[in-house]
């Protein structure tokens, strides 16, 4: 399921679950080893102003304290994913003073300018410009490399709008992409559901 | 939901065209085949967008620090893990897909064997061995018992009494027993059958239903079943009623019993967990279950096993 596929099963990472719920340090490290990767990578994308390294360490102290409440289920990376989604949209909520109900507020980063292509790093600044919601579910489908319906179920939303935030998440970015080969047309205008945002404390 | 603006430009075609594509990329849709009417962007988008999902893959394959030391120690410092109340054994079963936990709890006096992930292991024939894969159905699970649909009535989410013997004649139906404040297995239960049902020709899939049983129905009123199934599919069945009815459904299909699981934070309020069985039961049209399947089956397995039933006129033995 993830993008590195040399790891443990699913059945063997609900195992190790399971087994560290029930005092296995083994089993404890190995169900860390296999899972930090996707959880950290989604935090990093999804709150870029804050460290990551922190994000991850609270999502798994939160999974600790409700690992009796994880259900024998065998995506264990799903259930962590769950958990990383409510601490990083607290961690936005909080830069940008704007929490959402159910899901990620925008943020002065992704919105509030159209991102100049060719200033941007790598791959995966320019995938931190994507409107929130649509970061998410390519985040989710093409970095941790979940199904669309696990990404659904994640993002706690439908499969439907999965398949077009991950559309649209695409073309987005290959269109800054080509702007990007062509000086003649920079810095499109962002276009997205939400409108942008005003100047905030965000870092 | 309301149409978003492309951020390219081009027609309603064009975006629909390369959703489709989109999909198809990530091996989630079928190849869309030539774009509509030759249109040359769309055909131009295909090269880039492969050449861009394979970067990400790449980067995304890229080392990333070890925190295993840091996690470890700070999970160490915290305490023991949260862990339900009644929680008297926790061992996994065996090394199989799905592994269960089992738990000795109380339920209304009586001791009874529940499980967060529980299978009618009694009734199963694992057909193929070990591995739990069933060579007439892969990703599904035969039971040499055939369950008849409970003849239990509970409220449906337009506030009617509906019979689930009754509703389940005739078609084929998909059963769970879940809850909506579910983190885990239900939401990916619910996704999982809309997905399926997606992948079915359309003469099979009006035959089959969807319906979800609430084991919460504390919290989950037909309202508030009604929106959460909307967000998968709108046609999809909810009922709710008194728990006892409730249990008497799950004990008649050999399921645990469900149970609310009071947080260990010291929550109070209304945050808590429900404990309830992890798979779904398929009810043939003769109002019997002989197949289910848990979470980690894929949507085009589900979809393949319903085709085959229609086929087979909805005999389940081969």
């Amino acid at each position: 399921m993830s993008a590195s596929s040399d790891g443990p099963t699913r059945a063997e990472l609900t195992a190790a679950a399971l087994a560290a719920g029930a005092g296995d340090q083994k089993a404890l490290r190995t169900l860390l080893t296999a899972t930090q990767g996707p959880v950290r990578r989604f935090c990093a994308h999804m709150v870029p102003g804050e460290d990551a390294d922190d994000l991850t360490q609270e999502t798994f102290l939160r999974a600790w304290r409700s690992l009796g409440g994880f259900r024998g289920d065998s995506s264990v990376t799903t259930w962590l994913l769950t958990i990383a989604r409510r601490v990083c949209i607290e961690a936005v909520g909080r830069a940008a003073r704007r929490p959402r109900a159910n899901g990620f507020p925008a943020t002065p980063n992704s919105q509030a300018m159209a991102p100049d292509p060719s200033a941007a790093q790598d791959l995966g600044d320019l995938i931190n410009r994507l409107d929130p919601d649509r970061r998410e579910a390519f985040v989710l489908t093409q970095i941790i490399g979940l199904s669309y319906a696990e990404t659904a179920a994640v993002a706690e939303t439908e499969l439907g709008t999965v398949r077009s935030r991950v559309a649209r998440a695409r073309a987005q970015l290959l269109e800054w992409l080509a702007s990007a080969d062509d000086p003649g047309q920079k810095n499109p205008p962002a276009t997205g559901t939400d409108p942008p945002v005003g100047p905030t404390n965000h870092p | 939901m309301g149409h978003e603006s492309y951020p390219l430009s081009g027609t309603e075609d064009c975006a629909d065209y390369r959703e489709r594509m989109s999909c198809f990329l990530d091996g989630e849709g079928p190849d869309p085949g030539p774009p509509h009417e030759g249109c040359a962007a769309c055909a131009a988008w295909t090269g880039p967008a492969r050449l861009l999902q394979d970067a990400i893959r790449a980067s995304a394959a890229g080392p990333e620090p070890d925190l295993s030391d840091r996690l470890l120690g700070a999970i160490t410092a915290s305490g023991p893990p949260g862990r339900p109340r009644g929680w008297h054994s926790r061992s996994t079963i065996g090394a199989a897909a799905g592994a269960a936990v089992a738990a000795i709890v109380l339920v209304g006096g009586a001791t009874v064997l529940a499980s967060h992930h529980a299978r009618p292991a009694a009734q199963v024939s694992q057909v193929a061995g070990s591995s739990g894969q069933n060579p007439n159905y892969p990703g599904l699970v035969q039971s040499s018992a055939a369950y008849p649909e409970p003849d239990v009535t509970l409220t449906d989410t337009s506030n009617q009494p509906l019979n689930l013997a009754a509703v389940s004649r005739g078609h084929i139906t998909l059963v769970y027993f879940g809850y909506t404040h579910c983190t885990d297995v239900c939401p990916t239960d619910m996704a999982l059958d809309a997905a399926a049902l997606s992948e079915l020709p359309a003469p099979v899939a009006k035959d089959v239903q969807v319906v979800f049983v609430t084991a919460d129905p504390n919290r989950d009123s037909p309202s508030v079943i009604r929106q959460w199934l909307d967000r998968f599919n709108s046609s999809f069945i909810g009922l709710t009623g008194p728990i006892s009815v409730i249990h008497q459904a799950e004990a008649e299909l050999d399921m645990p019993l469900s149970y609310a699981e009071r947080g260990t934070s010291g929550n109070s309020s209304g945050d808590y967990q429900v404990v309830h069985a992890g798979y779904t039961l398929i009810f043939t049209p003769d109002g019997k279950a002989h197949l289910f399947y848990e979470s980690t089956a894929r949507p085009s397995q589900v979809a393949a096993a319903l085709e085959k039933l229609a086929q087979r006129g909805f005999q389940v033995a081969s």
